[in-house]
């Protein structure tokens, strides 16, 4: 019998299943109705921010004639995009800030996330990745278990074998079936969102390739199961403890593990930190241990005999100082984030859940190492805007400055990298679902062998 | 032998009970581990907020009691109001932790707020620096234990208490010798689920210990966190039982199990929480920040009309010994004006908050996991009422703060000792207990236990 005779049966039979249809609509429904709503939200998002960044660089312009470096004070602010995949997978979106202040001095953090306001009744994100990467699975998991259990359960898989079939074709063809239907599912997806979000083709295709692989691993085991287990309800109760502990209590462990064994510091123990390495108060004596350096550079008694204004130098300098320690702590502070994503990493192996939730993140455009990409190109502006300044001081020794200086700083403005940037550090997560894709399978195969060869298919 | 212990007697052979109690053991030591230590996080986080203030005033007290022999600048005056109130003098408004803040089923990201001269104490809020990814992913902690893990695991040992029997053919024995099967089998699902919730209660009581100590009021909360517990077991039990006089067969009762856990505790909140969001967004946090943004503009522009407009407002000062160019008085108008935009923004923000908290709680009523976590907040301190007038109590402490700074800053008065003892200092009431969700809470396991019995004939119907 070949495989495509299972693989049709399959399909029929799912057809006729009203629970089936019925658990695949509610999920589609809830899809369209999560990715409807986050795409409403995003615009609302966007069109706020997108107005806001308009108005900060029209503040900046007209806030009227003063010392270039009350300007650089009175700075501006960057607001973070959404990616246009945010509404498929939102990912770190409501843990990360919105706003960034930039200023003469100080290098903010981004503040203002969208979670820390108002109030909800969710306490599992139901958003369409928890839908894509949570639900999809159970689904699979709940339809596929009593696939071969089941007829082993109803004695029909004994007809089967009587009439020729292998245990390995009736294997291979129903999940042809369900992976047929996986595929499709996932293809009908990708090419809806291309079209509706318009976000870059390769970034979608790495995002459906994560969810593909994923999809198809859960089948594997879910059909490795329904083949050693003596009946259905079995396949049920394992298949249902590998999906809680998979991808409900596992993830959550690791990150307790990871806040435990790579532990951040407060922020106010780095706000204090960084504030006795910056030492404001001692302005008054670096700048005169400054002047007594530069005067002896160029040979002259007092400020005025330099070639250009000392005030606008001592502040770029200790501008330039300050970034120093900024930039010296943030790679502390990041270095202690990545010992956290780390044991994530190293998770993954256990709990694939966890590498398709880096890599989805990674190729939508919303997860950490994206935001740390805004915030580098904001803190590059804000050096920028400071040192324009500054320069504009120590070059003009102009007092008040207006419009015409204001108008030579370009408005912020962001692009968010390519997909080579996401795949730039989401491969290792690829390379964990490729492997669990392969070994999945690879079991799938060797548990149906050992089956017909041990005699224990019915 | 009694129906008690003879089913106690097959609860103990049943080695897949004992296997789901084990994990079950491994979730609760995992999760009260985590929740003490993020208890010990904000605990020391706070005593550090506390110790840290503490140093600075003494330095500032000893710097007022010698004054400079030579001049200083104003910015580090420690007499100038308008400097120290910056800085020096800036203070903490925190939230205490309730004696079971264990098991909160929520994170509070804003228990410390930085309070100083300088608005806008909704933005100054001093939590924990977190990984996002890491709180994204969330903890496994004692309230997602008892929200999410804990339906699952009496869901798990419930499934097939009528249904096993039923499949084996020991349902008609057992309906031929027992008089009252309702009984017998009200006796094993309180017996499959008493383990669980005396496990999570000695988890909690442990984690609780371990923070705050033991008390008499510590005791009542723990009482009523017993009752509530139980309740929220029985309605999953119920749950189990009643899908069990529809679905005979253990695979279909353990699917539509699973299906009763995501619909109540994903599906349902999900969609409550969607509705409660599409009747009443909250302003954006951009938009406030461009309104503040927009007036500091104007306030730079209109520093010196900023002077004469606040005298005219405040006639009290304009007596007053007023530096019209004194930097610290321009900054204060410049505040003030800021302020004064934010305000029609925050009252919005703070209007929409508290009517989506009243939506929300009226939603809740139609989903039995969204009242237990109101209790659960309730009991733990994060309720939406405690610290929404957390942070409604610090933004209006911010204020006061500042006008005490800022009026002696427009007055040209200087800080002495005695006027800084008066620095306004931030307390938290606390308001009255919450009982509704716990009555709510029981009226839906009540009602589901009675359905269970209603449909207890069904159920065992051969």
């Amino acid at each position: 019998m070949s495989v495509w005779i299972f693989a049709r049966h399959e399909l029929l039979s799912l057809h006729r299943d009203r629970r089936a249809w019925g658990a695949g609509a509610c999920l589609l429904l809830l899809l369209i109705a999560a990715s409807l709503s986050s795409e409403q939200m995003h615009r609302a998002y966007e069109r706020t921010r997108s107005a806001a960044q308009d108005s900060t660089h029209r503040q900046w312009l007209t806030q009227g004639a003063k010392n270039a470096h009350s300007a650089a004070h009175f700075g501006v602010y960057a607001f973070r995009p959404l990616s246009p995949l945010s509404p498929i997978e939102p990912g770190l979106h409501g843990e990360l800030g919105t706003t960034v202040y930039l200023e003469a001095h100080k290098t903010n953090d981004l503040r203002d996330a969208p979670a820390e306001d108002g109030a909800s009744l969710t306490y599992l994100d139901a958003s369409a990745a928890f839908l894509w990467r949570t639900v999809l699975p159970l689904l699979i998991f709940l339809l596929v278990a009593s696939s071969i259990a089941g007829e082993r359960e109803r004695g029909t898989l004994k007809m089967l074998l009587a009439q020729g079939a292998t245990l390995g074709r009736v294997v291979a063809g129903k999940t042809l079936a369900f992976g047929m239907l996986l595929l499709a599912l996932v293809a009908g997806a990708t090419s809806v969102s291309i079209v509706a979000s318009g976000a870059e083709a390769s970034r979608i295709t790495g995002l459906a390739v994560g969810h593909l692989a994923f999809a198809l691993s859960a089948l594997f085991v879910a059909m490795a199961v329904s083949i050693r287990a003596k009946d259905s309800r079995r396949a049920v109760v394992l298949l249902f403890a590998i999906w809680g502990l998979g991808m409900i209590v596992g993830p959550r462990v690791v990150a307790t593990a990871a806040t435990a064994l790579a532990p951040l510091p407060s922020r106010a123990e780095v706000q204090a930190q960084l504030k006795r390495e910056l030492d404001p108060s001692g302005y008054e004596r670096r700048t005169n241990e400054l002047r007594e350096r530069v005067l002896a550079k160029h040979g002259v008694q007092k400020e005025e005999d330099l070639p250009f204004d000392f005030g606008g130098l001592a502040l770029q300098t200790d501008e330039e100082r300050g970034d120093e320690i900024v930039d010296r702590q943030r790679a502390w502070l990041l270095d202690q984030a990545r010992r956290q994503e780390a044991i994530l990493g190293a998770a993954a192996w256990f709990f694939p859940w966890l590498a398709l939730e880096h890599a989805a993140t990674a190729f939508a455009g919303t997860d950490l190492r994206h935001a740390e990409h805004f915030a580098d190109v904001a803190e590059t502006y804000r050096r920028d805007l400071v040192e324009r300044m500054n320069r504009h001081l120590m070059e003009r020794r102009e007092d008040k400055s207006d419009e015409r200086l204001w108008s030579t700083v370009p408005a912020f403005s962001y692009e968010a990298p390519a997909a080579g940037f996401a795949l730039g550090h989401a491969w290792p997560s690829l390379a964990i679902l490729a492997a669990w894709l392969a070994l999945s399978l690879g079991a799938m195969i060797w548990l149906a062998r050992r089956t017909a060869d041990a005699g224990e298919s019915t | 032998m009694s129906r008690w212990s003879g089913e106690w007697l097959l609860l103990r052979r049943d080695r897949t009970a004992a296997i789901i109690y084990a994990f079950f053991a491994l979730a609760c030591v995992i999760a009260a581990a985590d929740s003490v230590a993020a208890q010990r996080r904000e605990a020391r986080l706070h005593h550090a907020l506390v110790e840290e203030e503490q140093a600075r005033m003494d330095a500032l007290r000893r710097d007022l009691s010698t004054p400079p022999s030579a001049p200083v600048a104003a910015w580090v005056d420690p007499a100038n109001p308008g400097a120290i109130g910056r800085v020096r003098a800036a203070t903490y408004a925190l939230l205490p932790p309730s004696e079971l803040a264990v098991v909160r089923s929520r994170v509070v990201s804003s228990t410390a707020v930085a309070v100083s001269t300088e608005g806008g104490a909704l933005d100054r809020a001093l939590g924990d620096l977190s990984q996002p990814r890491v709180q994204n992913l969330g903890r496994f902690e004692l309230g997602f234990l008892l929200l999410v893990v804990l339906p699952l695991f009496v869901l798990l040992l419930c499934f097939d208490v009528v249904a096993r029997d039923h499949e084996r053919g020991t349902l008609r024995i057992l309906l031929a010798q027992e008089a009252r099967p309702r009984a017998r089998y009200l006796a094993r699902l309180m017996l499959r689920v008493l383990p669980i919730v005396a496990m999570t209660f000695a988890a909690v009581v442990i984690a609780v210990v371990i923070t705050s100590g033991f008390s008499a009021r510590t005791a009542l909360q723990l009482g009523t966190l017993l009752l509530v517990v139980a309740v929220y077991a029985g309605f999953w039990a119920s749950v189990a039982l009643v899908i069990q006089a529809w679905f005979r067969t253990a695979s279909a009762s353990g699917v539509m199990c699973l299906a009763a856990w995501a619909g109540f505790v994903v599906l349902l909140p999900t969609a409550l929480s969607a509705i409660a969001e599409a009747n009443t967004p909250i302003p954006s946090r951009i938009e406030m920040t461009d309104a503040s943004r927009e007036a500091a503009r104007k306030a730079s522009i209109e520093a010196d009309g900023l002077l004469s407009r606040y005298l005219e407002d405040h006639p009290e000062l304009a007596a007053a010994r007023t530096d019209t160019a004194d930097f610290f008085v321009r900054r204060v108008l410049m505040d003030k004006a800021i302020a004064a935009a934010r305000a029609p923004v925050e009252r919005r923000f703070f209007e929409a908050v508290a009517h989506r908290r009243t939506i929300v709680h009226r939603l809740a009523l139609a989903s039995p996991v969204s009242l237990f976590a109101l209790n659960l907040d309730e009991l733990g301190g994060s309720s939406d009422e405690r610290v929404g007038r957390f942070r409604r109590d610090a933004n209006a402490f911010q204020s006061s703060f500042a006008a005490f700074f800022n009026d002696k800053t427009v007055r040209g008065e200087r800080i002495s000792m005695e006027s800084l003892a008066s620095r306004p200092a931030f307390r938290f009431a606390e308001g009255a207990a919450v009982v509704w969700p716990l009555l709510a809470l029981a009226a839906w396991s009540l009602a589901l236990l009675g359905l269970a019995m209603l449909s207890f004939r069904r159920a065992v119907a051969l």
